[in-house]
């Protein structure tokens, strides 16, 4: 199911900095965990990923780093401490909508998010 | 493991067949200052490096140049493009799975310029907002000139009121052969100029004494415009002067030859209806000549006890004053006033040197004619014409919307250049003319302005002198003098009158004409009694209707008598009776010139300027003549 692009300017960052709070991850693995996580829900072209990217980067949400892993050359980004903060304040947001729309019957499944895959930074 | 490197992996072999040249053309500054030559900004090359088939090379490179970045922004932009399609492929996705998940690059490219231009430094955002700030200041600032140069260079000014017309209305209205201005016209070509050497200040003209040197030529002079004078007694004996007023000396005017390089200040496009403000008025300085005759002819005319010439000659002084007041200008106002003022010390004279050479009937008849002055009865200095010539000049530089307003116009400013440079003075043109007469304030506000500071002006100048605080024109110095109020009203600022000016030199006057009927009085009182009197109650009202005030503190007029004879005074201006003492500077005109008292006291406490003004302003008996200055 295809997202309205709308909510899915909403959700999108929110999404990408609680994938990062756990772990640093690089472009390629963030797009595959938004896609399996959200079974598909959420899943986003390149072309709107890597914006947004640049976009928290430049608000200091996020922090981009070139690293060498393996030999392969990748640039990881890790959640800021005002990145943490933010993902705070949306998640709370984002539990009474949640909540809202439930109340209205909107909000009636939960999806299983498929396990995390490996990767990121080791 | 890892290995933070910090900086674009892409760049950390660089290919060995690349010319040197080109390597140094893909190497960003901090590398090569580094002693690196990366190459790291050559993304065709990372890409090639990292093995990405050409349908996932196209794409990266088509998004990376599609962002229009900084080159080393492309080249990070690039690299993580690369590794996300490398990651990608080693997943086993294919190159169309991963072209097709990617969306549209366009889209990609304009979406990661706004990203990644907000996260550049925020100096140079600072300096693009400068430069955009400027940018737009700029542009404002053209368009703004554009209108104003357009609105300025498009406005035509259409005159309505043809002011000249309308001034010659009453003239135009009196008999040709009624009008006393065709005696004075043969009086003028009968005028025979006084020679240069009697207008130095030795010779004393035209007061000039019995023994000067100058003496015989002033004689001489005078009986060369003996027909000049008779045509001036008929011409002033006349009721009405008659003149008409224009911008042009006549061909057979009799200012034709001195007046063949005066260049006329006229409106080609508007023939019939030139500037009030041009209007040419070579008949005051006539009058002015033919004064000085008449005084010299006084003076010989007591030597030769010729009283009735005397008489004459004072009549047509005055009126040659009633003529001049035909012409409705304050300018004409204060040569009347001028010419009065000199009929008045001429009585002086003859009531003091020879107080028995004019006969009762002719002092009462002088009498009667100064008081009656001017004939009009309206005030002595009138400002109504001033504001005629203001709205005439008004509707010659603004646009006219038909509602009493308008916008100035590039003819407008360059008929104002001609008014205050002449009309022949070329007006400059420049650029910021649109700009500076953009300042200028519209007609009605041009107006309103000028209507409220004369109102101002005369309501305060109406005032009796003893009652001013300040001079009547006091306000409208202070606005004159305010820069900002200057480019706004500069049309003001350039015509308004000297109200104060006019109004101090009416009361001036008015002193002086009041002295010389007590004098008159006085006189006639000593023919009736033997004696002059002790004080001037007891002449009204059989020769005097009322005691005129003193003009400085409102108390009747001084009179005593110092060694048996009259002295008419004022307090003068430092408002104190010093019992008719004169100043020690005796000939001072200050002392009878008003000034705020604060502004006396500041000149009390200097002597040389306390000299001047420390004394009372003796008005009858006249000074004696001053010695001649010497040659050297």
């Amino acid at each position: 199911m295809k997202i309205e692009r709308e909510l899915m300017r909403g959700a999108g960052p929110v999404a990408v900095l609680k994938l990062l709070e756990r772990q640093e991850m690089y472009g390629y693995e963030l797009v595959e965990a938004l896609s399996a996580r959200t079974g598909g829900i959420l899943a986003m072209g390149q072309s709107t990923l890597y914006p947004m990217l640049y976009g928290l980067e430049a608000k200091s949400m996020i922090q981009g780093v070139w690293r060498t892993v393996d030999g392969r050359d990748r640039k990881y980004y890790t959640l800021t401490d005002k990145g943490r903060k933010r993902l705070a304040t949306d998640t709370e947001q984002w539990s009474r909508v949640i909540d809202a729309m439930r109340a209205i019957g909107i909000a009636t499944r939960t999806i299983a998010p498929e396990p995390a895959p490996a990767g990121g930074a080791s | 493991m890892s290995e933070p490197t910090n900086s674009n992996p892409t760049g950390s072999t660089p290919r060995q067949q690349s010319g040197t040249l080109h390597l140094m053309r893909s190497t960003p500054l901090r590398d090569a200052l580094r002693g690196r030559l990366t190459g790291r900004l050559d993304i065709d090359r990372a890409c090639e490096q990292a093995a990405l088939p050409s349908t996932l090379r196209d794409i990266v490179l088509r998004t990376v140049r599609s962002t229009r970045l900084w080159r080393i922004e492309k080249a990070e932009v690039g690299a993580e493009l690369i590794a996300h399609f490398r990651d990608g492929l080693d997943a086993g996705r294919t190159p169309d799975e991963l072209i097709a998940s990617f969306g549209d690059a366009a889209v990609a490219a304009r979406l990661i310029r706004r990203t990644k231009k907000q996260a550049r430094p925020l100096p140079w955002k600072f300096w693009i907002l400068a430069w955009k700030g400027i940018g737009f200041i700029l542009v404002a600032c053209i368009l703004i000139y554009l209108f104003l140069l357009i609105r300025y260079h498009t406005g035509r000014p259409v005159p309505r009121t043809n002011t000249i017309a309308t001034l010659n209305a009453p003239a135009l209205s009196i008999p040709a052969e009624e009008r006393a201005w065709s005696r004075y016209r043969l009086a003028i070509a009968a005028f025979s100029p006084a020679p240069d050497e009697l207008m130095t200040p030795q010779a004393q003209w035209p007061r000039v004494p019995a023994g000067s040197p100058y003496r015989g030529l002033a004689l001489a002079n005078l009986e060369a415009n003996r027909t000049a004078i008779e045509h001036a007694h008929a011409a002033a004996a006349m009721p009405r002067l008659g003149y008409i007023l224009g911008v042009h000396i006549e061909p057979d005017s009799p200012w034709a030859k001195q007046g063949k390089d005066i260049q006329p200040l006229e409106d080609p496009d508007w023939p019939d209806n030139p500037p009030a403000i041009g209007i040419l008025l070579p008949s005051l300085g006539e009058f002015r000549k033919f004064s000085h005759l008449l005084i010299l002819d006084c003076m010989l005319a007591r030597e030769q006890s010729d009283g009735p010439r005397i008489a004459k000659n004072i009549r047509t002084i005055l009126g040659m004053a009633e003529h001049t007041r035909e012409l409705p200008f304050l300018i004409s106002d204060l040569v009347a006033i001028a010419l009065a003022t000199r009929a008045c010390e001429e009585i002086h004279e003859v009531l003091h040197h020879t107080p028995d050479l004019l006969s009762q009937q002719e002092l009462i008849a002088l009498a009667h004619s100064l008081s009656a002055f001017p004939r009009d009865k309206d005030e002595i200095v009138r400002y109504a014409s001033e504001a005629s010539i203001f709205d005439d000049t008004l509707q010659r530089v603004y646009t006219d919307d038909g509602r009493g307003n308008g916008r100035v116009t590039a003819k407008g400013m360059r008929f104002m250049h001609e008014i205050i440079s002449g009309p022949d003075a070329h007006a400059p043109q420049s650029l910021a003319d649109p700009i500076a007469t953009a300042m200028l304030a519209d007609r009605a506000s041009m107006k309103r302005e000028y209507d409220a500071l004369m109102a101002a002006a005369i309501a305060a100048a109406r005032r009796p002198l003893w009652t001013w605080s300040g001079d009547p024109g006091e306000h409208i110095d202070a606005r004159t003098s305010d820069f900002l109020w200057r480019q706004r009203y500069a049309i003001i600022a350039d015509l308004i009158a000297a109200v104060g000016k006019a109004a101090s030199a009416a009361h001036r006057y008015t002193q002086t004409r009041d002295a010389t009927l007590v004098a008159i009085a006085v006189t006639l009182s000593k023919r009736r009694t033997g004696a002059y009197p002790a004080s001037l109650e007891s002449l009204v009202p059989d020769l005097l209707p009322a005691i005129p005030p003193d003009v400085f503190d409102g108390e009747p007029i001084r009179y005593t008598l110092i060694d048996g004879l009259p002295v008419i005074y004022s307090v003068g201006v430092d408002r104190k009776d010093d019992g008719g003492r004169r100043p020690k500077r005796p000939d001072s005109v200050f002392v009878g010139a008003w000034k705020p008292r604060e502004q006396v006291d500041a000149l009390m406490a200097v002597s040389t300027s306390r000299d001047n003004i420390d004394g009372d302003w003796v008005l009858f008996p006249p000074l004696p003549p001053p010695p001649p200055p010497t040659e050297d």
